[in-house]
């Protein structure tokens, strides 16, 4: 009876475990969050950039390897297929066979898709961004003018209380034109800025690039325009390294250096060949000596 | 040199030809083998685990085994002193200690080569150096250097061991074929003619000329290693001629020590007399005083100012971590011989051994200090380092790689002492026929 007993509770046990088991395993799927970005850079082709990512420990990792579906307004103008690789992201381009549905309607949306599979459950996002058009202009007072309007009611239309920002160009991000960090659009959708980095440099000819861009906007995404102005200092490229220096590499060694050293190993190494040869001379005359004996 | 004119051809010869190893000579080889054989497993261990089995680490990168680089190739000049310097100067009282000299600077150029490679991390990168060197590089101008001075000790070595060769091959007692095929093979075309003569003369004194330039420009090089970089205690014009002054030194000790052991063992009273004990003792005091002159210059001057950059490294050498090396180098590697020397009865040959023993040992333990005592005083501060970073002594890998190799350099001598005649025998007799 005891032995019963013992198996009985033996077994609910399993079957309570492999309940929970099958359970976890249902709960077991991760949500998958796929946020989407717009960027538009000089009024070209926009791009969208796309990133996946799934919550583990309360804190967002991003995930590699979603296959994400991308459409422009519905599931007929396809994008493309992508799969998202390094932190998550991929990077998506208006395809040129898109090029009339896009040029057809003031505003779209983007669609983008993912299957369900072993961890994530299906899952899908939109982004309807405004139509932003930014001119960037400049006066010879070294002052920056850049007009926002929008595209709305079939006609271009100023927008009035955007947050921006004017910067200089550099290597990997933008350095403020100014004092301010950010400028907002007056009622005629303008933001000036003063130039004040006057000894900035610049290319060989002094040209520096200048811009203007809305960033992470919910409502028009990332927009960028860029002009280059000769307001800076003209930069001139230090070739020294490129120079025959002591400090340089094999090939770039001083000429007088050569011609010692050279000269220098060549002399010692000139006399010791010759040793050679009058040892050859000796072994020669011994052998001829020899020769004559015998 | 007086007592040989009353001797035979064959007296001399039979003197002076190779002898097989005695017991003692048997037991000598055999512990030198052993510290080689122990310092290749101790560079197996090293090849297998890296460099961190030695003491170096980032800021003494360099160590013993540099100390040793720069010792060796130090007494390697004794072979242009001995060999060519007396000899151009028409000095004949040195005659029976060329080849002496020859060989140690042989022998210790080769194992100076041998452990800058040991000093590799990675020693199959070692062609890296001649492919893709930099000829603005002191360490390239040493590669070429020490590579021609070992060519020109070798063939200053092979020349005058030519007419040797013919008594060499007509004297060894037969029951050593091997020998003597060996013998006939370096030098059976030596018949001693006129002209073989005349050849072999001029091509000696080429290289004496030659070898002098050489020599100079070896150790020079070897002390611009040191010398072009900006560090405390390396920071000197006079790198140059310190270095050499102290080579020089070391070189005339270590033929000294070497003209005892084998005067002893070779029972070569004859031949290497208290005379020549005399007179290199002579040399030795000039050279001792030289380079003491170089020391003074060195260290004095410098601790006179006490720059504050230069201050710790002194202070460490002088009164500090590296005193007792310091003065051990300072008093009995240069001091107390020169002290001996100045008097009569300190340059007899028991003296003189030890006098050399001292000036050997007293310079290796200062290319220790001109070595590592500066790479662990940086300009900049050493700030969150471990520890074993802030000192250096060698591990056990160290000793027996850097022992070794000193064994090998010994092992070397004395194999070729067991091969050829140490003094050259046909010289010699040349010399004797002149003097009588």
């Amino acid at each position: 009876m005891l032995h019963i007993n013992k198996f009985n509770t033996s077994a609910l046990l399993i079957l309570l475990a492999l309940s929970g088991f099958h359970q976890a395993n249902a709960q077991d799927k991760k949500s998958l969050n796929v946020s989407m970005a717009y960027y538009l850079t000089n009024n070209n082709i926009p791009y969208v950039v796309v990133t996946t990512k799934t919550k583990i420990d309360g804190k967002f990792k991003p995930v590699n390897n979603i296959e994400v579906s991308l459409f422009l307004d519905s599931p007929t103008n396809v994008i493309g297929k992508f799969k998202t690789a390094g932190k998550g992201i991929l990077v998506a381009t208006i395809p040129p066979a898109l090029k009339d549905a896009w040029n057809a309607k003031p505003k779209h949306t983007f669609l983008a898709t993912t299957k369900a599979d072993k961890e994530f459950d299906e899952t899908s996002n939109e982004l309807a961004p405004g139509r932003l058009k930014i001119v960037l202009d400049t006066a010879d007072d070294k002052n920056v003018t850049a007009l926002v309007t929008e595209f709305k009611d079939n006609a271009w239309t100023p927008v009035k209380g955007l947050e921006m920002k004017l910067g200089i160009k550099r290597f990997g991000a933008d350095l403020q034109i100014g004092d301010e960090q950010t400028y907002t659009t007056d009622s005629l959708g303008q933001i000036k800025g003063e130039f004040k980095k006057l000894l900035m440099p610049g290319d060989e000819h002094g040209n520096i690039v200048l811009a203007a861009r809305v960033d992470d906007n919910d409502q028009y995404g990332n927009v960028r325009v860029e002009r280059t102005v000769p307001w800076g200092t003209k930069f001139k490229t230090d070739n020294s390294f490129f120079r025959r220096a002591l400090w340089g590499t094999r090939f770039r060694t001083p000429i007088w250096l050569l011609f010692m050293a050279y000269s220098i190993a060549l002399s010692v190494w000139g006399i010791l060949i010759y040793l050679i040869f009058m040892i050859l001379k000796i072994k020669k005359l011994g052998k001829e000596e020899l020769a004559k004996h015998s | 040199m007086e007592k040989i004119k009353t001797f035979t051809d064959d007296k001399i010869t039979s003197d002076l030809l190779p002898q097989k190893f005695t017991q003692r000579g048997m037991l000598w080889v055999g512990f030198l083998l052993l510290l080689c054989g122990i310092g290749l497993f101790a560079y197996i261990r090293q090849i297998k685990y890296g460099l961190i089995v030695t003491s170096m680490r980032d800021y003494a990168s360099w160590g013993i085994y540099i100390s040793n680089f720069v010792f060796f190739v130090a007494i390697s000049l004794v072979g242009s002193l001995i060999t060519a310097i007396l000899r151009l100067t028409g000095v004949h009282w040195s005659t029976p200690l060329t080849r002496i000299a020859e060989i140690i600077a042989v022998s210790a150029i080769t194992f100076a080569a041998i452990i800058i490679i040991v000093d590799m991390g990675r020693p199959e990168r070692f062609l890296n150096l001649p492919l893709y060197g930099r000829i603005q590089s002191p360490i390239m101008w040493d590669v070429i250097v020490i590579t021609t001075y070992f060519f020109i000790s070798l063939m200053l070595l092979y020349i005058p061991l030519l007419p040797d060769m013919k008594i060499l091959i007509e004297k060894t007692d037969k029951s050593q074929p091997k020998l003597i095929k060996f013998y006939k093979f370096l030098g059976s075309f030596w018949v001693g003619s006129h002209m073989q003569f005349r050849i072999s003369k001029k091509a000696i004194t080429i290289l004496s000329i030659t070898i002098i330039p050489v020599a100079f420009s070896i150790h020079t090089v070897t002390s611009w290693l040191f010398a072009t970089t900006y560090r405390p205690g390396w920071d000197s014009t006079n790198f140059g001629a310190y270095f050499i002054s102290g080579a020089f030194l070391v070189g005339a000790g270590g033929v000294v020590v070497a003209m005892f052991v084998f005067r002893s063992m070779y029972k070569l009273e004859n031949y290497i007399t208290d005379l020549h004990f005399d007179r290199m003792g002579k040399i030795l005091v000039m050279l001792g005083l030289l380079y003491l002159y170089f020391n003074i210059n060195e260290y004095l001057i410098p601790a006179f100012k006490m720059k504050k950059s230069e201050e710790a490294h002194l202070t460490g050498l002088l009164a500090g971590e590296f005193a007792p090396v310091f003065w051990f180098a300072i008093i009995v590697g240069m001091i107390i011989p020169i002290i001996i020397l100045v008097f009569k009865w300190g340059r007899k040959p028991l003296p003189m051994f030890v006098v050399g023993l001292m000036v050997v040992i007293g310079a290796w333990f200062k290319r220790y200090l001109i070595v590592t005592p500066t790479l662990l005083h940086p300009f900049l501060p050493m700030h969150n380092v471990p520890a074993n970073y802030l000192h250096y002594f060698p591990s056990w890998e160290e000793w027996a790689i850097a022992i070794g190799s000193l064994s090998g350099a010994m092992l070397v001598i004395t194999i070729f002492a067991r091969i050829f005649p140490i003094i050259p025998i046909q010289e010699t007799i040349a010399e004797n026929h002149v003097t009588h």
